[in-house]
């Protein structure tokens, strides 16, 4: 889990420094998208998830979170 | 006594030929998925799709390959929410067995990279029983494999799977990389809180089965594969 959030996190660092014109509102979005990806993945390693499935889910989490989209949403729709 | 040979000898024909095994997916959960998590959401979503897809095993005596049937989907809304759900199933890989060479290969997705996880076709230690059951007109016998899916720490990621394998089939393939038995497993129970069954529904008879070998994605040792995630 380690592991696979400091790999989101260098991706989410490489982000910022790519815009580092983004407002401290979008900084707070940020860390709002970090520590609900960390919540996902830390829940379904719990749940008793494989490595690359706790990856995926916190990915896709951050992912969908950073772009705007209700994932939660998503899976109602699927 | 002639039907019996008849009979053995069309099964011979069979395993020589190649076959097309069809499974349908059944939730056998045994812990109700929390409606709050993500992952627990993902586990409900799983319950209600996978029963409606079909994973189908390509064997002929040789090779063998196992992945869903990709022509049951038109449009998948979401193809990343689509993989984690055919995670469920094991199924967002395509498994291919080759054993007169003793490799085996997992073509996934993982990690953010497209992989080709390469291990031994002999790889799995079965503890086989003497308990059988017909399935599909066949006798099988039971088996039964234990490992963990992470580095043996976390006790939910514990597995166990029983396999009933045919060895009236004398091809050692099955679902989901489960392999190496005397015979064709045409039942596998994955045994985990959100574990599941796979059944065959029918059998196919082929003619010159042609297997497809995975060749995109990186080439990856199972071992090195396993440090990516500690």
């Amino acid at each position: 889990m380690k592991k696979v959030c400091s790999i989101i996190a260098l991706s989410a660092m490489t982000l910022s420094l790519s815009s580092f014109n983004s407002s401290s509102a979008d900084d707070s979005q940020e860390r709002d998208c970090m520590s609900e990806a960390w919540e996902a993945g830390s829940n379904a390693e719990e749940m008793g998830a494989s490595p690359s499935e706790v990856y995926s889910v916190t990915n896709f989490v951050y992912t969908a979170c950073d772009s705007g989209i209700d994932y939660m949403l998503l899976m109602i729709k699927f | 006594m002639r039907f019996v040979i008849i009979f053995l000898i069309s099964l011979q024909c069979l395993a020589q030929q190649g076959v097309e095994v069809t499974y349908a997916y059944k939730t056998n959960y045994q812990k109700a998925p929390s409606n709050k998590s993500f992952y627990g959401k993902l586990a409900l979503k799983a319950k209600q799709v996978l029963p409606t897809l079909d994973f189908v095993l390509k064997a002929n005596a040789g090779e063998s390959s196992y992945q869903y049937n990709q022509s049951m989907i038109n449009d998948a809304s979401n193809p990343e929410l689509f993989k984690m759900i055919l995670g469920f199933a094991k199924a967002d890989a395509i498994y291919y067995g080759n054993q007169p060479n003793n490799i085996f290969i997992t073509q996934k997705n993982a990690f953010g990279k497209l992989y080709k996880i390469e291990s031994a076709f002999s790889d799995l230690s079965w503890h086989i029983t003497n308990m059988t059951q017909e399935i599909l007109g066949f006798k099988c016998k039971k088996a039964v494999l234990r490992y963990n899916e992470g580095d043996g720490t976390n006790q939910n990621q514990k597995r166990e799977i029983v396999a009933w394998f045919t060895p009236k089939l004398n091809l050692p393939f099955g679902p989901i990389g489960f392999r190496g038995l005397p015979g064709l497993i045409l039942r596998l129970e994955y045994k985990w809180n959100f574990g599941f069954v796979l059944e065959s529904t029918k059998i196919k008879r082929v003619n010159d089965q042609n297997i497809q070998k995975p060749t995109k994605g990186e080439s990856i040792k199972i071992e090195d594969y396993r440090k990516l995630s500690r």
